[in-house]
């Protein structure tokens, strides 16, 4: 279903990879990156409206636009909502971890350096392979995304574009690392909320929300209606409530184990800056957008009796109605939504194979040297999410989003309940990560009912190891106690100045 | 449990109004920030941003 002229795909990739470049450019100049703090934690001096817009753009995902509108059509009213609520829920998670981390260890620069002194080098390790992995999963998921758009709407072969996509981001976090990343985010979030801004109403008036509700009354009752579910206007309709929960757990592991969001927590000028920026971009501004998505878009075709083969591709059609270039201008907001999130995946990668891996592993190691370490680490992981993507062609997104979820579920329990409980010991953590990781492939591969195996695979994942850190730290507690972490000395050097006030109550 | 016309249109318009305001409030804070960080070239002052800060929660507290 080639829509537009190939050329013109073309010109929006390498054009907008240019336009990309050049801020990631002018960021590397105006701020001197010359030092491994500048790189990956942006000198720590980020303010508040900048860290959200940043926050905003890298949690909307090309699924937050897509996937949302899509939920809408499969689940009616309460589809785009419960996208949001159980995509935002591990959002709120992360706030208290990344709060507590930068106040009981204002010079750690990685959520895992945290780990290694709350459990030890076990758990350290453990942590170092699923966040890694959590990381190259995002860029990857990003760059298959892109390239089905692209391959779908323009003809461009979809190798040309897994390939392109990761290594753009790939070359921008390497010249300016997280500043790089945070203002081409600003740019993006500006960018697409523009687009949504012009768009939204233009689909209204297209739609008519009069008639749309005729329409959905015909779905609701009208068995000969293609789309007919008598629960698309039951805003607490049970198939969609269970869908948030399940969004829930697939979306923890992708955000309190992925490096790129705590590079944006660790940047913020102050703690105070943090909870703020996270709130605003994450509560206020990237909410609405799954809601409005399920909302405009998927209850728009259904109300339209569209009936496509993939409900994928609802989205630039319900666009292209709003004006004749409307699917282009969604496309680009999707292409921007993929390459914002990579780039904040691949600026986590810097920052952990940087700081926590090379200067842990060559403490004598010159600034320069970490320097020259952190900009040519970024190109062996965007090779590989190249390759990986590449390889992924037909596989659907969602398969790709379900078994990751099981596997990524496992450690987060050890992580939320290591922050605040002093009793999780190394070995009972250990045990948990590995029961829950056995158990949750084991309910996915032995359930034969493939309706539900994914869903009980995703929540024993994440609960059986929760289940055994409650019951098992209090049998076997550990010696542990949180004011150990105070006197860490963290990994790179820091500036006094980017610490003052860090710590403080 | 149908959700009637009056309801569907609340929540229509109120996620539409949510992702408005949402977005104009990060617009509020990003222009101003754009504007001292490019045009007038002055970087983050982490001193003043604190002191605010401690300023406010004096004032909060009294």
């Amino acid at each position: 279903m080639q829509v537009y002229p190939m050329w013109l795909g073309y010109v929006i990739l390498f054009g907008l990879s240019l336009i990309l470049t050049f801020v990631a450019g002018w960021a590397h100049r105006r701020f001197h990156i010359d030092t491994v703090d500048q790189l990956v934690a942006g000198g720590r001096s980020l303010p508040l409206g900048i860290v959200s817009a940043s926050i905003c753009v890298s949690w909307i995902w090309t699924t937050t636009i897509m996937g949302s509108s899509e939920a809408g059509m499969w689940f009616g009213v309460g589809g785009g909502f419960n996208y949001g609520w159980g995509a935002a829920v591990p959002f709120l998670a992360l706030i208290p971890i990344a709060l507590i981390i930068r106040k009981r260890m204002p010079r750690a620069t990685t959520f895992t350096e945290f780990i290694r002194q709350r459990y030890g080098p076990v758990v350290h390790k453990f942590f170092y392979v699923f966040a890694t992995g959590v990381m190259i999963y995002v860029c990857m998921e990003q760059a298959v995304g892109a390239g089905y758009l692209f391959n779908t709407l323009f003809g461009i072969p979809f190798k040309v574009v897994a390939i392109v996509v990761p290594l753009v981001f790939t070359s921008y976090i390497c010249l300016a690392g997280l500043r790089g990343s945070v203002f081409n985010d600003v740019f993006q979030f500006m960018a697409l909320s523009l687009v949504m801004f012009v768009l939204i109403p233009l689909v209204l008036v297209a739609l008519k929300p009069a008639t749309m509700y005729q329409n959905l009354m015909d779905v609701v009752t009208n068995p000969n209606n293609p789309n007919h579910n008598p629960a698309a206007l039951n805003f607490f309709s049970g198939a969609a409530w269970r869908y948030g929960i399940a969004a829930v757990v697939i979306a923890l592991g992708q955000i309190i184990l992925d490096q790129g969001y705590y590079q944006r927590a660790i940047g913020a000028v102050t703690r105070n800056t943090l909870k703020k920026a996270f709130l605003l971009g994450g509560l206020f501004a990237w909410l609405p957008i799954p809601f409005v998505m399920g909302n405009v878009f998927g209850l728009g075709a259904l109300s339209l009796k569209l009936t496509p083969e993939v409900t994928t591709s609802i989205s630039p059609y319900i666009a292209s109605l709003a004006f004749s270039g409307g699917g282009l201008v969604f496309l680009l907001m999707v292409f921007m939504a993929a390459m914002t999130t990579g780039d904040t995946s691949m600026a986590g990668l810097q920052a952990l194979f940087t700081v926590d891996i090379y200067k842990r592993n060559r403490p004598q190691a010159t600034e320069k040297q970490q320097m020259r370490f952190g900009r040519l680490i970024v190109w062996p992981f965007g090779i590989a999410v190249a390759v990986i993507a590449v390889l992924l062609e037909g596989v659907s997104l969602l398969y790709i989003d379900i078994v990751f979820g099981i596997i990524f579920a496992a450690p987060c329990a050890a992580l939320l309940l290591g922050t605040l409980w002093k009793k999780p010991s190394e070995t009972v953590v250990t045990i948990s990560i590995i029961a829950g990781f056995v158990c949750g492939i084991g309910a996915w591969l032995l359930i034969p009912n493939k309706d539900i195996n994914w869903f009980w695979g995703n929540v024993i994942s994440l609960c059986l190891p929760l289940l055994l850190i409650v019951v098992l730290s209090p049998i076997f507690p550990s010696k542990f106690e949180f004011s150990q972490l105070k006197g860490y000395k963290g990994l790179i050097d820091i500036k006094e100045e980017e610490l003052v006030g860090e710590g403080e109550d | 449990m149908m959700i009637s016309k009056t309801v569907f249109y609340i929540v229509l318009w109120g996620g539409i109004a949510w992702f408005y305001a949402g977005s104009i409030l990060v617009w509020r804070f990003v222009i101003p920030e754009l504007y001292s960080l490019l045009i007038k070239r002055k970087d983050v002052d982490k001193k003043a941003i604190l002191e605010k800060e401690r300023a406010r929660r004096a004032k909060r507290q009294k």
